[in-house]
């Protein structure tokens, strides 16, 4: 089926030892704080453990699940994540589709697109934004997290081009003639073409929403709403040490970096997780393919 | 009487692409434009505890402050440089990194490593900060051991203002490139297969197929993500130098993010911080309104 | 004409938000409950004050920041423990903590809290940041603390407090106080110096009583192995100056510039009684010359400019580096983990060095870590007095037969064994482990009596049998910090105190992070030998013409204007 000539298999050796090399380069540090999380904390402390965990340990993992609010916390995210990807891609398919017709199909279009982009780059800042959430009664509440972020202009406009370089015209217009409207069409032929562009700023908005914290942080007054990533933020984050007002307990609390660590470990395990089962959406080809019968 | 016949039908074929919009453009003036009314603290010496309606009004003073900061010339610089070449790695990089791996034929190696570079992004600059501090250091350094290999002396990386910027910007490719891969990925899979087909037909080779059609069906979405990271024209990542940079590299590595942090640290400063982050939006807004003007006049493509 | 219309919608969209930020706004106005104080009010006060408790249930809405050393026992939180149960039963005052936040948090929810014009608690307990607590006391809301002070607090609080009146400093606003200073151990992260006893034993060195005999011991553990590895790889001295000079303990080189008579990065008082800011004194170009020496000689680490406190401190327990100046707890974390890397690694704490002439100094640690703050509208400002008055004489430094003088819950915070207190975390049951109940109160740690816990330790570390409920506490922490802390007891009349403690001044705001950034640059670049020491001469003219002289002028201004209270 391929033509492969000499110079293309050698390449592609050589591309293969490349991108193993890459790999481990991009794994190494996650095996690094995964064996400190395994690490006695004297070990931890001292730095001298590298890929591999010294005077094995479980402690610190038995620390992090014996505390409810990390725990509580973990549910917290993965009721940000859903609810907050589906809410966030139905914007961007509603409004992506509507922008992603021509001028002279949609009249006014250029103007919306503009709306949306410009709030992409001037925005009021955090007591604004507070002082309006809190108004609007959401303080506390999942809605904070999900709705101020719910359009997001950026996967908006992916989404609207792949709309419009992979979704073939005539398949359109063919829909159109038979009589079918523009909801119609999104679902039906727009929706089914685009699953790899979907899966792809669903990963998006997914990892945003897990990573998210400071919005957790101003909008959440009781720790127990934390998402994890806020409650994670709240033990990793460099405390500014200049000021005069140091405690030695709590910089021996914040240093504990084998609990650290095994905090960060569990707590990035399942958006990695996510990927891999959305990649069979990348598959080239399948559907497309499916689509045109 | 016939134009509005006419009208009237487009009308009815366009109201409900009016409707899908409704909802995103509710939220946004909530979220959006609504706070943005608080972009007048850029004008204010604002005080928490006044407010709004009862903060000093003091002109253009904020901004004022930022460009007689007596580094105020260095640090900009240092941002924009670091921040455009960025810019530029984090669109080559990628790019080339999802044209090896469409060549690679065995789909578990291909998913194996895709995962494996995805990895670092999500790991903060506080932890990675404290990992290459212990990789890059001058005695005993991983990365210096293994130059010495090569008979390279010891470099100083993060002491070094020059080696500060290369590292700086070197991490952060590395860090990021699997995750911007995916858009790339994701284009190429909506690639028609036909093409391909067709190109075999015609007796192309694989250097042939991927020249001629894989990188030209990623040019468009290149110029759509390249025109939106100008977004990022004057933010060179604050928490990565943050979390890396130190009085040696001061002269080379401080930009307008971890300026503005520092003078917040000493007296909370809102307006301040509003009225340079006005001056950053401002410039990434002229600079998007004029690729996307170019975009459309040479290549007749509307990037949103 | 059509083309307007959009523009206009959303014109009228934007003027119609305004009124609805215009509404935020309307909530604004002042606060005119004021709290008047009447005769007869305050006879209802001093009988409350007298009985040791009120009569009829009183609540506190208390807002505190939660420092992540705070621990509760699986399903109690901040408003459900002993604590809380106590204050009820002791005062009938029913404690609600309305919100809580952590330490990386709790700024920037005060500071929303401030603009939204929310509701303000009748308490805020808070450590951090001078220009929080400054927005707070500008605010208006909170009431002037010092007549109730004197008022209504105890002798024994009272007389904890008068041990430093300079804690005062920074909440005084033309005369008046508007915030209580909370007290912690006196100091308690001045530096001494940890060396390895291992190492000065394999030397046949003896402890440094100046900074020359440190130089001799810095060359032998930086040159001949030490560790007996067989690398050249450990330093003398582990020292960050990533955060300048003087930081706020661990790896500190506070006291190199001591030994010159200097202190970097504070305000120090000069003979003519005017504070000057000590990095642009003459003797810290010496001192500068000393570390650039040392960083040439390998005595410090080569990247010493890349470490903060905890990285460097990091090179003594890894057993990279044989002295650390760091405070007298040190012993119990960072530096065991030493025994980690080489298990017959031993170290004590010693007294700092003295310069070529004679003198030896250290930056002294705050009395003060936190405040606490009253609502005006609070109709129980005595509350507080109350709850404050009975730790200091119960807690602080408790008699025999005091009802805190073990601690507050029997099973939570002490454990009595065969008729004996313990505080010994491991005879707990692993179900219901220790807890530290102080750490829940309003003063952060409970009542700290600033002077008291050098002068017990070193009273312990001389042989003195610990017979008080505090003195049996203190002797339950390892034997190498009550040491240290005797150390650090022995120098207390070197530790150099920063006395601007205050609110920035206008020309600190807006020139200190220029001033502040060279300073660090200029000393690095000298030390690291990329700057010629003249650097230093050019730095401080600098200094001066670019708003150090202004700056100056106005924390003296400052400091005449508090230094009478």
């Amino acid at each position: 089926m391929h033509h492969r000539s000499l110079s293309y298999r050698i390449f592609s050796v050589g591309n293969n030892v490349l991108l193993a090399l890459l790999s481990f380069l991009c794994i190494a540090p996650l095996l690094h704080v995964l064996a400190v999380s395994f690490s006695s904390s004297a070990a931890a402390d001292a730095n001298i453990v590298k890929l591999w965990p010294i005077g094995f340990s479980l402690e610190a993992y038995k620390v992090t699940l014996a505390n409810e609010y990390f725990i509580g916390s973990f549910f917290n995210s993965v009721t940000r994540t859903l609810l907050g990807t589906a809410v966030a891609v139905g914007m961007s398919i509603l409004i992506g589709y509507s922008l992603s017709k021509e001028t002279n199909e949609f009249k006014g279009r250029n103007g919306y697109a503009w709306f949306f982009v410009f709030t992409m780059l001037f925005s009021g800042g955090l007591i604004p934004g507070y002082m309006i959430v809190q108004k609007l009664g959401l303080l506390n509440s999942i809605w904070a997290l999900v709705l101020p972020g719910a359009v997001s202009v950026y996967n908006t406009i992916l989404l609207m081009n792949f709309f419009r370089t992979s979704v073939p015209k005539a398949l359109e217009e063919a829909a159109f003639i038979d009589g079918a409207g523009h909801f119609r069409a999104l679902w039906s032929i727009y929706l089914p073409i685009s699953l790899p562009s979907l899966a792809t700023i669903s990963l998006f908005t997914m990892v945003g929403h897990w990573n998210a914290w400071f919005d957790g942080l101003i909008y959440m007054t009781q720790s127990e709403k934390y998402p994890m990533s806020t409650l994670l933020q709240t033990l990793v984050v460099q405390r500014d040490l200049s000021s005069m007002n140091v405690n030695a307990d709590e910089m021996k609390e914040l240093s504990n970096r084998t609990v650290k660590t095994a905090q960060i470990f569990i707590a990035t395990l399942p958006i990695i997780a996510v990927y891999p089962f959305l990649q069979k959406f990348f598959v080239k080809g399948i559907v497309l393919g499916s689509v045109k019968e | 009487m016939k134009q509005r016949v006419a009208r009237r039908w487009n009308f009815k074929l366009t109201w409900p692409l009016h409707v899908m919009l409704v909802p995103g453009i509710v939220l946004v003036l909530i979220f959006a434009y609504l706070p943005m009314l608080g972009l007048v603290m850029a004008f204010q010496d604002f005080q928490p505890q006044l407010g709004f309606f009862r903060s000093e009004w003091i002109g253009f003073e904020n901004f004022k402050l930022m460009f007689e900061y007596p580094d105020a010339r260095q640090v900009i610089w240092n941002t924009l440089l670091i921040a455009v070449i960025k810019i530029v790695a984090h669109l080559i990089v990628p790019l080339i990194f999802a044209l090896l791996l469409n060549e690679v034929r065995k789909m578990v190696f291909k998913r194996f490593v895709q995962t494996l570079v995805y990895l670092p992004h999500f790991l903060s600059w506080v932890i990675l900060g404290g990992i290459l501090l212990d990789m890059l250091s001058t005695d005993g350094g991983l990365v210096n051991q293994a130059l010495g290999w090569f008979g390279i002396d010891p470099i100083f990386f993060l002491g070094n203002g020059d080696w500060f910027r290369f590292t700086v910007i070197f991490s952060d490719v590395w860090k990021d490139f699997g995750f911007s891969t995916i858009i790339f990925l994701a284009a190429l899979s909506g690639i028609n297969p036909d093409f391909y087909e067709a190109a075999l037909i015609d007796g192309a080779n694989r250097w042939q197929q991927m020249l001629k059609i894989t990188l030209p069906s990623l040019i468009p979405i290149t110029i759509v993500v390249g025109t939106l990271s100008l977004g990022n024209i004057l933010n060179a990542g604050f928490d990565q130098i943050f979390n890396l940079y130190n009085p040696l590299v001061y002269e080379k590595g401080d930009i307008i993010d971890t300026y503005v942090y520092r003078v917040g640290l000493i007296g909370g400063d809102f307006g301040f911080g509003t009225a340079v982050g006005v001056f950053k939006s401002l410039v990434s807004f002229i600079l998007i309104v004029i690729s996307y003007r170019l975009a459309y006049k040479l290549a007749n493509y509307r990037i949103f | 004409m059509k083309r307007w219309i959009k523009p206009v919608a959303l014109m009228t969209t934007l003027v119609m938000s305004m009124g609805f930020l215009g509404a935020c706004a309307s909530s604004n106005g002042e606060n005119t409950g004021k709290n008047e104080v009447s005769s007869n009010n305050q006879a209802a006060v001093k009988s409350v004050l007298e009985a040791g408790k009120f009569s009829e249930p009183v609540k506190m809405d208390i807002v505190r920041q939660m420092t992540s050393d705070v621990k509760f026992r699986t399903g109690e939180d901040i408003n459900n423990n002993p604590h809380v149960t106590w204050a009820k039963e002791a005062f009938n005052i029913d404690l609600n903590y309305v919100w809580t936040a952590d330490s990386s948090a709790i700024d920037t929810k005060i500071r929303l809290l401030l603009s939204a014009n929310e509701d303000l608690p009748d308490i805020v307990q808070y450590r951090g940041s001078q220009d929080v607590i400054d927005a707070l006391i500008d605010s208006g809301k909170f009431v002037e603390v010092g007549d109730l002070f004197e008022q209504y607090a105890s002798d024994a609080y009272k007389s904890a407090m008068a041990e430093d009146a300079s804690v005062w400093n920074p909440y005084v606003r033309d005369g008046k106080k508007y915030a209580l200073p909370i007290l912690d151990y006196a100091n308690n992260n001045d530096t001494v110096l940890w060396i390895r006893d291992d190492w000065m034993k394999k030397f046949n060195l003896q402890p440094p009583a100046t900074i020359a005999e440190m130089e001799t011991m810095m060359d032998m553990f930086a040159n001949q192995d030490p560790d007996g590895n067989g690398k050249k790889d450990t330093v003398g001295l582990a020292v960050g100056l990533k955060n300048g000079m003087n930081t706020w303990g661990l790896a500190d080189a506070d006291f190199i510039f001591g030994a010159y008579g200097v202190m970097p990065g504070q305000w120090n008082a000069g003979s003519d009684g005017k504070l000057a800011y000590g990095s642009v004194q003459p003797e810290v170009k010496t001192a500068l010359g000393k570390l650039k020496e040392w960083m040439e000689k390998g005595y410090i680490h080569k990247e010493a400019g890349l470490h903060d406190e905890g990285k460097a401190a990091e090179l003594f327990s890894s057993g990279k580096a044989g002295i650390v100046a760091a405070p007298y707890w040190a012993g119990g974390w960072p530096l065991p983990a030493v025994k980690e890397v080489d298990k017959n690694a031993d170290y004590s704490a010693y007294p700092l060095p003295a310069g070529p002439d004679g003198k030896i100094g250290r930056s002294q640690s705050g009395v003060s870590n936190g405040v606490v703050l009253i609502n005006k509208n609070y109709e129980h400002p005595e509350a507080f007095f109350l709850y404050a008055n009975y730790l200091y004489e119960n807690q602080g430094n408790p008699e025999a037969g005091s009802p805190l003088e073990y601690g507050f819950e029997e099973g939570y915070d002490y454990l009595i064994k065969d008729g004996n207190p313990t505080w010994d975390g491991a005879q707990f049951p692993a179900d219901q482990p220790i807890m530290n109940l102080g750490k829940y109160t309003i003063l952060f740690d409970g009542a700290r009596i600033p002077s008291l816990m050098m002068k017990t330790l070193s009273e312990l570390d001389g042989g003195k049998e610990a017979t008080s409920a505090f003195e049996m506490k203190a002797a339950m922490d390892l034997d190498k910090n009550i040491h240290g802390g005797a150390v650090n007891f022995s120098q207390l009349e070197f530790a150099m105190p920063n006395l601007y403690n205050g609110s920035p001044t206008k020309t600190y705001k807006k020139r200190w992070d220029f001033l502040n950034k060279s300073e660090k640059e200029t000393f690095n670049k000298i030390i690291y030998g990329d700057s010629p020491i003249e650097a230093f001469d050019t730095f401080v003219a600098q200094w001066k013409s670019s708003g150090g002289d202004t700056i100056t002028d106005e924390v003296n201004e400052w400091y005449d204007s508090v230094k009478s209270n």
